[in-house]
Parts: C-alpha cells; sequence; structure tokens
C-alpha cells in the first residue's frame, strides 16, 4: 500500500522548503499604477506649456476684456519665443503683395467696395457686392448671380472657393437705433462664413468716415456713429480671431474724416482715394 | 389696257420703293471722339474713369467689340458712358441688348439704395447706329445732339 503524501501546506514543500507564493494579480493595484502614469504623464505636459517668465518683462497678463494679451510660447524647433498674433491690433505693415494675392479672394461689401473694385480695375478676384448691403442682406438679398440665378451672397458663398474674404460692411447700418444688433448681426456673417470655409483667412474692415460736410447733414451717417461701430468691429476681430484693417488711416484727414476731394458725395471715393485704399490692402496681409 | 398698266405702274413704284427701304445707310462714328465729347460737353455730377476690357465684360457682358470706350462713375451716381464699335451690325444688336439689360439692372439697384438716380437711367441714351452702340446716363438732354454732331453718314 502506497501512502500519498498531499501537499496541503501553502507554505513550505514536503522537503521543508518554503514556497514562493504565486499571488492573484491584483486588479486595484494595476489601475492605481495606470492612474499614476497618466498623472505623471499630464503633470509633464503642463511643465512644458507653462509660460517662462523673462525676468521684468510681465508676459504672462491677466486676459480680460479691455487688455491686450500676448503669450508666448517657447518655439519647438530652436527655443526661441515666438508671439502669437494679437487680434485686438489691425493687421501691421507687411510686404506689399501683388494683384493676383486677391485672385482666390472675396470682397464682400456694399457700394464702396465695388467702387473700390470698378476705380482701381482689381477685376481678377470675386466681387460679391451689392449696393446698399447690410450685415442682414448679406443672407436675404439676391445679389449674385450664379448658374442663371441671382442667389443671396451667402448662397453665393457656398458654391465659391476661396482662400480669403475681405469683409466692409456698416455704413449703411449707421442709422439702426441699436448698435448691440448691427454687431450680433455682423458676428453672424462672420460665424457663417466661418462654417463655409474654416480655413479661410478673413479680413473685417473699418468703416471708413464720411466727409465732415455729410457727417454733419445727413440723416442718420455720423462720424461718431462710424467711430463707435468701429471699436465694435475691433473688438468682435479679437473675439472671433479674424484680422481687423485700419483701412482709414490711410485716408482721413487729421480730424478723422474723409477730405472733400476725396468723394464727389462724401462717401463713394474717388479712384485716386479707391487707389490709395486697394494699396493699404497689398500692404497689410497676414498670409 | 389701262388697268393693265395701272397694275404695272403700281408694282413697279412698290418695287422701287421696297428696293430703297432695304438699302443701308452707311454710317461712321469716330468712337474715342465722340466718347471724349461726351465727357466734356455733359456736366456730370460724378467723377467718370475708365475701365478696361476685363471690367467691360464684367459690367456688360460685352466682349467682341472691336473698340470700347467705356468710363463709370465713384458709386455716387448712376452716371456712365460707353461707346462701342462692332464688325457687325448683328453684333451691335446683340450688345445693345446687353447695354438695354444693364441700364434696367442699376435701375433695380439704385430704386431703394439712391432713387433720385432713377431719373437719369429711364431718360438713359442707349443708341444702335448700325455697328455702333452709345450709351450715356446723365440728366442732361444735350445726348442726341452731340452724337449728330460725330456721326458721318454716307
Amino acid at each position: 500500500m502506497y501512502r500519498y503524501y498531499v501537499d496541503d501546506n501553502p507554505y513550505y514543500d514536503l522537503l521543508g522548503k518554503r514556497k514562493r507564493r504565486r499571488r492573484k494579480p491584483r486588479i486595484l493595484h494595476w489601475l492605481f499604477a495606470f492612474i499614476v502614469f497618466i498623472l505623471a504623464i499630464v503633470s509633464c505636459i503642463a511643465i512644458f506649456k507653462t509660460p517662462v517668465s523673462l525676468g521684468t518683462e510681465n508676459i504672462l497678463q491677466t486676459r480680460d476684456e479691455k487688455e491686450q494679451t500676448t503669450i508666448y510660447f517657447p518655439s519647438k524647433d530652436n527655443g526661441a519665443l515666438e508671439k502669437e498674433y494679437n487680434y485686438a491690433e489691425p493687421v501691421p505693415l507687411s510686404e506689399a503683395v501683388a494683384d493676383d494675392y486677391f485672385k482666390d479672394a472675396v470682397f464682400i461689401g456694399d457700394s464702396r467696395t465695388e467702387g473700390l473694385l470698378v476705380n482701381t480695375g482689381l477685376s481678377d478676384t470675386i466681387a460679391y457686392t451689392y449696393k446698399g448691403l447690410t450685415v442682414d442682406t448679406v443672407f436675404t438679398q439676391p445679389a449674385i448671380v450664379q448658374s442663371n440665378e441671382k442667389v443671396t451672397i451667402i448662397e453665393a458663398l457656398r458654391n465659391t472657393t476661396f482662400t480669403k474674404a475681405y469683409i466692409a460692411l456698416g455704413i449703411n447700418e449707421t442709422g439702426w437705433p441699436y448698435r448691440d444688433v448691427f454687431i450680433e448681426h455682423y458676428k453672424r456673417v462672420i460665424d457663417e462664413i466661418q462654417k463655409i470655409n474654416p480655413q479661410a483667412i478673413i479680413y473685417v474692415q473699418q468703416i471708413i468716415p464720411v466727409s465732415d460736410e455729410v457727417s454733419a447733414n445727413h440723416s442718420y451717417i455720423k462720424n461718431e456713429k462710424i467711430k463707435e461701430y468701429n471699436d465694435l468691429i475691433q473688438a468682435m476681430a479679437e473675439q472671433e480671431c479674424i484680422y481687423y484693417l485700419d483701412v482709414a488711416s490711410v485716408l482721413v484727414d487729421k480730424d478723422g474724416a474723409l477730405p472733400e476731394e476725396a468723394a464727389t458725395d462724401g462717401i463713394h471715393l474717388k479712384k485716386a482715394y479707391c487707389e490709395k485704399w486697394l494699396d493699404y490692402l497689398k500692404n497689410h496681409t497676414v498670409g | 389696257m389701262k388697268t393693265r398698266a395701272t397694275i404695272v405702274c403700281i408694282l413697279i413704284a412698290g418695287m422701287l420703293l421696297c428696293g430703297c427701304s432695304a438699302k443701308q445707310e452707311n454710317v461712321y462714328l469716330d468712337t474715342q471722339a465722340l466718347a471724349e465729347a461726351l465727357l466734356t460737353e455733359i456736366d456730370f455730377e460724378d467723377e467718370l474713369n475708365p475701365v478696361d476690357s476685363t471690367m467691360i465684360k464684367i459690367l456688360y457682358g460685352i466682349e467682341d467689340a472691336e473698340e470700347a470706350w467705356v468710363y463709370v462713375g465713384s458709386g455716387a451716381t448712376a452716371e456712365e458712358v460707353a461707346v462701342f464699335a462692332f464688325a457687325t451690325s448683328e453684333q451691335a444688336k446683340d450688345a445693345w441688348n446687353k447695354a438695354q439689360a444693364r441700364v434696367e439692372e442699376q435701375k433695380e439697384n439704385f430704386m431703394s439704395y439712391m432713387p433720385q438716380e432713377i431719373d437719369k437711367l429711364s431718360h438713359a441714351t442707349v443708341k444702335q447706329l448700325n455697328q455702333y452702340v452709345v450709351v450715356c446716363v446723365s440728366s442732361s438732354d444735350q445726348v442726341e445732339e452731340i452724337i449728330e454732331n460725330y456721326v458721318n453718314k454716307d
């Protein structure tokens, strides 16, 4: 008769040696280790992205609606600091571009923009202009012929290939009673264009002031109101991250009004001033 | 006999009359001189500037003119001058239709924007003279007279 020895001792084998216990895998331990690993990765990323102080310069500023914000990030290439674009400011002076820069640009505007294109001969571009155009009629006025049918400017944009948009609206809305309604509707135009073409560079242009005579005598077009609207447009450009063009800076006199010789009726620019306007656009681009 | 002779005379007269009406006058027009005369002799409110052939095609849809002198305003008014010369009167007829269409479109555009310009557009001169087309939008009533002074007929 054989005797069978049953190895039922979990700690020692039959020869008296201590056993190596195989422990059951503890899921909780692994989960904890994984969480710690993820936290370590996130911490490393956070440390990498934190702005670097350069001593006396106050690089990191608290963002609020009134202050300009300039944030510096370490460049991935050579460690030099690169400046993020400040949308609160007008597009700075740049190297002049030729007419063909505007070949794939769409100009959206009223009769003043129409005059710009006709008087400067900038014909190799996309002109979506209409006399009296407003931030509302961009959506509602059939103005552009496509496939033998007149469609609204927004509808036309949906069927248009473009990489840049130059928008100049606002003077026809200076008769509106509520400023916030104007800028809210302008934002809708911007939002729609961004939805149609998220990659497009959007330039929004200042409303060009009118002559002193028009400002004094017109029933609703006043330079003071134009200035208020321009402040709103500039703030909108910052919020929407689009490019603001200070076109009036090269067109107005020292009092901020359009000179008498600039326009027959104090509103619509003559050829010489249209050429100054186009010249400004050619010297203020971002890409 | 008398009746037959009368009928024959009437037929011959009719044929002569038809022949006369079928004969076209040859018209010659110095298009550049006429355009300049319209610009200088009419008192325009707006500053009119010349546009090139690409812009003419955009504004009028005309691209087959042998000569084209087109001057448009700043946008402050609907004032405009255009003088075209074509190879044939058929081409001129087609251009005349396009010029009429432009004037009608301008009326539509200015109606709500600047209704005071509608009168100029309603009285615009859009004239075909054989292979020539002349367009003038202004408040002047001298346009026809100026055109007559520059038309040479054979």
